[in-house]
């Protein structure tokens, strides 16, 4: 079971302030992040696999202070942004792939292995020779997680994932990702239906934790908001 | 990434990147001494299309391939017919627009990762001074692959500027170009760092 713990933790942009969570605890399986843009919710999902670390205070996940050793950090969290074409680094799909095990001890008979399962995983299996900017975005979004899923990270991390995404495709990235990917799923979206099918939702408002509790109750007290 | 690379299950594909980029670099030495005449230069540049036919490619994907170089030889060819007789020119132009082909040839058949491996090998010595040879790898392959990605970004700032009632021009494309670019420059860092690439 993953467990993230935020102990007394601040971020600050040019001397701003933009997160500040004094204690937190999450074990659930699928957590849904939720909140108006420019809330904290990327700045949360980045300080858990140290793509932002904390000016004050302790981040852990698994034990990990992603503060200190963010190369563990790294390793053990996959990332999943918003718009895949930054994400994909190799020309091809199968190649995108194998990228994320060019460091494990895998022959590369077995990495081609892992890669086609992964890919077979995410239904990208006929397209696994093609170059991956003719991909669709969901496709490429797919292929994005096929990308992370590979290395079987611990937790996986989706900054609004289905941001680009038509419902189709946002249903089948919703699938894979709270399947669940992996141990813990961090899904920051703007889609509060989607939010409703985690297990527990974090509401951020101005950098703080507003609610966190049962999805669709989060949920109501955010959607209230706007009625 | 934009790729060149076109898959597929010919001997070119099937024979090592240090073998084809050998071969390729005794061509282009042995084009620049000996090939003088049009006659060879024509011969070099039908080995060279052939050689994309026996890459798989289609005769349209070739026809646009070389339809792409157009502007390259005529500033090639157009100084050259001014001061030189045009046969001079002719071959001048033929030998420089075949040494490109053959590195084109290299490129569409050659896998990104191999690339990669092969310039990880080639680069071992550097490590002794402190350079990573899998960063000098990775860096020229992603050098090379986005350069088409600039291309891309061009026909984003065309299409917005004449939404915007503008007409398109090179002046106004440079700031917008490198502002685009330097946007996608930081995305990719962090997501290459999300993915546990140590540069």
């Amino acid at each position: 079971m993953g467990t993230i713990s935020f102990q007394q933790v601040q971020v600050e942009f040019d001397g701003k302030l933009v997160l500040a969570v004094e204690q937190l605890e999450l074990t659930q399986n699928t957590i849904a992040v939720i909140g108006a843009n420019g809330s904290g919710k990327s700045t949360f999902a980045r300080l858990l696999n140290g793509l932002v670390k904390p000016s004050l205070g302790k981040v852990l996940v698994n034990g990990i202070d992603v503060g200190t050793d963010s190369r563990a950090a790294i390793k053990q969290a996959g990332f999943v942004f918003a718009n895949p074409d930054v994400q994909i680094v190799m020309p091809t799909v199968i190649e995108d792939v194998e990228f994320s095990l060019r460091d494990s001890n895998l022959s590369k008979a077995e990495k081609r292995e892992c890669a086609m399962a992964a890919i077979s995983g995410v239904g990208l299996l006929g397209l696994a020779e093609a170059p991956a900017q003719t991909l669709s975005s969901g496709q490429k979004q797919l292929l994005a997680i096929a990308a992370i899923t590979v290395r079987k990270p611990r937790l996986v991390i989706a900054d609004e994932p289905t941001a680009l995404l038509d419902a189709g495709n946002t249903r089948a990235i919703a699938k894979l990702l709270l399947g669940p990917a992996a141990e813990q799923v961090i899904l920051v979206t703007h889609d509060l239906a989607l939010a409703q099918l985690c297990d527990v939702a974090v509401h951020f408002e101005a950098g703080r934790v507003a609610n966190i509790g049962d999805p669709k109750e989060v949920v109501a007290g955010y959607a209230r908001q706007f009625s | 990434m934009i790729t060149l690379y076109r898959s597929g299950h010919s001997l070119l594909h099937k024979t090592q990147a240090g073998v084809k980029l050998l071969l390729l670099a005794v061509s282009l030495l042995a084009i620049s001494i000996w090939v003088r005449d049009p006659a060879a230069v024509a011969l070099i540049l039908g080995i060279a299309i052939a050689g994309f036919f026996a890459a798989g490619l289609s005769r349209s994907e070739v026809a646009k391939l070389l339809w792409n170089y157009k502007l390259l030889v005529l500033i090639v060819l157009v100084p050259q017919l001014i001061f030189m007789p045009w046969q001079a020119a002719l071959v001048n132009a033929g030998r420089l627009f075949s040494c490109v082909l053959l590195a084109m040839l290299f490129t569409v058949t050659t896998r990104n990762q191999e690339l990669i491996e092969l310039i990880e090998g080639l680069a071992k010595p550097v490590r002794r001074l402190g350079i990573r040879p899998q960063t000098l790898g990775l860096l020229v392959a992603m050098t090379l692959n986005s350069i088409a990605l600039l291309g891309q970004f061009v026909v984003v700032i065309r299409e917005a500027q004449l939404a915007r009632g503008m007409r398109p021009r090179h002046y106004r494309m440079a700031v917008p170009l490198l502002v685009l670019s330097l946007k996608h420059a930081d995305d990719y860092a962090e997501a290459l760092a999300a993915r546990g690439v140590e540069l």
